[in-house]
């Protein structure tokens, strides 16, 4: 379970989220949606235990993300937006780096990453230096170095982002397959569709608090449209701006 | 100028936000975010923490008329910017194209992008400037053409030492290998032994001039009688004729190099030269070890890969080759220079920490993703900074033996004591800030001068023993206080 409770992260004199909370509870996958800039990365970076909180309480699994950033990092598998990795090593080495940090055993960890390189095509790439990959086979490689110690919790930032259909498709039934298991995810992305499609409740972070929170039914309800994009718009006060926008654009070119 | 003063700021911002000592404190962020965003400000305040140093060496020049004295001090001096400006162009131009701030660039009709890199770097080398440019104005006091000679050296020496690290990041820091392999490591020591022959270089060269000079007669002593190569070169500035002849070869030769190496590097920036190899699909096998190993091995892996990183040893490298070639052509190792040279290198093996940081680079965000604790991401870069000092202390205490028989074994202790304790030194006064937070901080030189000092009094703890007479005694004391540092460095 993931409880983010009146959070408040700024820096220096900057207040970029200002009393976000919310939970996530065992077996359910939770949509962080908002514009660029609303906050959603930094709050996932501090449920990821990586950014510290100003003030607020965050907890994962029960461990204090202020007081055990370490242990919480023990369980979540975090995966960020752009994939950051050591370019000169290959996936064969950073996998087995990242096994001898996180203590996974040998005979697990070379199972549990022939099964991925199986399943997002990898094979050929493992002995290749990181920094010649494209960007969504690093994607690939970013994944499974969140997924390889078997995380209670699953923190994915804009994750869908350069991969192919396929694989997009196998992380989709991944996340539905870890929340079977009684997994807590949140996960952000600007793929509306998706969001729809797999989340069990979503909170719209905008200018870095959340303006409304619910399942998708109950977003309907509160914003009176059908589909989360049109829902999304309309609460981040977007739409008519957007439309003025592509009126001044048109102008111009 | 914009486009440097851009990437001068790009890269400064980019810095300050790893550094955690700084990003906690928001008095400090902002003096430093200040610093960082305009190249004037932050040059000049570094240009102020060199300036003392360059009075106290022109103060030295002051007060003799002896020229040979003069001579030999501007040629010690002369290191200073050479040296610098070497180090700052391999392992800050390798970060830089790595950090990913020519991107932008690239999209731009833009003919000769890395004359802006070399811009920016002469920008970052020219604070060192000041550390010899009283000691110019001293002898242009007394001596006006010797002077502004001596100047226009100091300037040449700066470019050359710019050249030659352009030369190790065209060669070592833009290709990139498609495939690790067994035989990967062997040509990543090999890469690494090949950087440090061509630093070794001028040394092999004023040998060659010695041998030139006792073998072939007159014209042998008409070039013996003035050293060809930098820094030696910049003591002909008593005969201004022959210096001012060598120093437009210099010049035009340098020139030349310059203007194709730019074109070069900026053709591997745009386009990176791939080593494309075939390899076949392989199961992924992991070797069972510890963190601390594996992220040893890790850094050791990247070092062989980014040789231009291997730059930043210089330092331990340049005071080894010194005691190698006297050794070499004098046939004798006197055992009170085999000590010397041991406690310097173990003194400057603290050098290595700004390339062990910077080589986690843009990584950094990666690592703070796992769990690993500050104390063992500490201790893993102890261990990697020890690498190159360790090989060069034993090189060193190997040709003591061969000169002075079995007895300089008992030295042996100091050159694997001594670089554990000046890294680890060096690591506690960078990373004694609190948390687990992992970062890198900005090394500044005015903070290696006082880690040099707090190093120098630790050592010195040591050597006064030893000086004694009391070889064993001080060795004891060298264990005594890497253990203790063991359990500062574990208390982090």
């Amino acid at each position: 379970m993931i409880i983010v409770e009146n959070l408040h992260k700024s820096f220096m004199e900057a207040e970029v989220i200002k009393g976000i909370s919310f939970t996530v509870n065992d077996g359910e996958i939770y949509g962080l949606l908002g514009p660029n800039g609303s906050g959603k990365s930094t709050t996932l970076k501090i449920v990821s235990g990586i950014l510290s909180p100003t003030s607020g309480r965050v907890e994962v699994e029960g461990i204090d993300v202020t007081k055990d950033p370490i242990g919480v990092k023990k369980i979540v598998g975090y995966v960020p937006e752009t994939p950051v990795l050591y370019e000169s090593l290959t996936p064969n080495e950073l996998f087995s780096l990242i096994g001898s940090i996180r203590n996974i055993p040998v005979d697990v960890l070379e199972k549990r990453v022939n099964r991925f390189v199986d399943a997002f095509g990898l094979g050929e790439y493992m002995d290749q230096f990181i920094g010649t990959l494209s960007f969504g086979t690093k994607q690939k490689v970013s994944l499974i170095s969140a997924f390889l110690h078997d995380p209670r919790a699953i923190v994915l930032d804009e994750s869908m982002n350069g991969l192919d259909p396929k694989s997009a498709r196998i992380l989709r039934e991944l996340l539905l397959g870890f929340k079977e298991d009684g997994k807590s995810i949140v996960f952000s992305t600007h793929v509306l569709p998706l969001a729809e499609m797999i989340c069990d409740r979503i909170g719209l972070i905008y200018q870095g608090k959340i303006i409304a929170e619910g399942t998708m039914d109950e977003l309907r309800e509160k914003a009176h449209e059908e589909n989360l994009e049109d829902i999304f718009l309309k609460l981040t006060e977007g739409k008519e701006e957007m439309l003025s926008i592509i009126q001044a654009l048109r102008e111009v070119l | 100028m914009n486009i440097v003063y851009l990437i001068y700021r790009e890269v400064h911002y980019r810095i300050l936000q790893r550094n955690p000592l700084i990003t906690r404190d928001a008095k400090r962020y902002n003096d430093a975010l200040k610093n960082a965003l305009s190249m004037w400000r932050g040059l000049g305040y570094q240009s102020i923490s060199y300036i003392f140093l360059g009075l106290f060496s022109a103060m030295g020049i002051a007060f003799t008329t002896n020229k040979e004295v003069i001579s030999s001090m501007s040629v010690f001096l002369a290191i200073l910017p050479f040296v610098f400006a070497i180090y700052i162009t391999a392992i800050q131009g390798t970060n830089v194209v790595y950090m990913g701030v020519f991107e932008p660039l690239k999209m731009l009709p833009v003919k000769i992008g890395s004359r802006y890199l070399s811009l920016y770097l002469l920008a970052e080398i020219s604070p060192s400037f000041v550390i010899v440019l009283p000691t110019s104005i001293v002898i242009m006091m007394k001596y006006p053409i010797e002077g502004i000679l001596s100047l226009a050296w100091f300037v040449t020496g700066m470019l050359l030492g710019h050249v030659i690290g352009l030369t190790i990041l065209n060669f070592f820091g833009l290709k990139i290998r498609q495939r690790a392999g067994k035989k990967e490591i062997v040509r990543g020591i090999f890469r690494a032994i090949f950087l440090f022959l061509f630093i070794g270089i001028f040394y092999a060269i004023v040998y060659l001039q010695d041998y030139i000079k006792e073998h072939s007669g007159e014209w042998g002593e008409f070039i013996g009688k003035y050293s060809l190569v930098y820094p030696f070169s910049v003591g002909t500035v008593f005969t201004p004729a022959y210096s001012f002849f060598l120093l437009i070869i210099y010049i035009l030769v340098l020139f030349s190099f310059y203007y194709i190496l730019l074109r070069k590097i900026w053709g591997r920036i745009v386009e990176p030269r791939i080593v494309a190899e075939k390899g076949k699909v392989s199961k992924f096998k992991a070797v069972k070890m510890g963190a601390l190993r594996a992220l040893f091995l890790k850094d050791f892996k990247i070092l062989l890969r980014k040789t231009a990183l291997l730059a930043g040893f210089l330092v331990p490298i340049y005071i080894v080759f010194p005691q190698i070639f006297f050794a070499l052509s004098n046939g004798k190792f006197p055992e009170e220079q085999l000590l010397i040279t041991l406690f310097m290198l173990g003194i400057f093996a603290a050098t290595g920490t700004d390339a062990i940081l910077k080589l986690e680079s843009m990584s950094l965000d990666f690592l703070r993703t796992l769990p690993l604790r500050k104390r063992d991401f500490v201790s893993a870069k102890i261990l990697s900074m020890c690498v190159v000092p360790w090989a060069l202390g034993l090189l060193i205490l190997i040709l003591g033996i061969y000169y002075n028989g079995p007895y300089a074994l008992s030295y042996l202790p100091l050159p694997i004591l001594l670089p554990p304790i000046s890294a680890s030194i060096s690591m506690l006064y960078y990373f004694h800030y609190k948390g687990e937070e992992i970062g890198i901080p900005d090394l500044r030189w005015s903070d290696f001068i006082i880690l040099l000092l707090l190093i120098g009094a630790v050592l010195g703890a040591i050597g006064a023993p030893i000086m004694l007479g009391y070889l064993y005694l001080g060795e004891i004391v060298a264990a005594a206080e890497l253990f203790i540092l063991i359990l500062f460095v574990r208390s982090l």
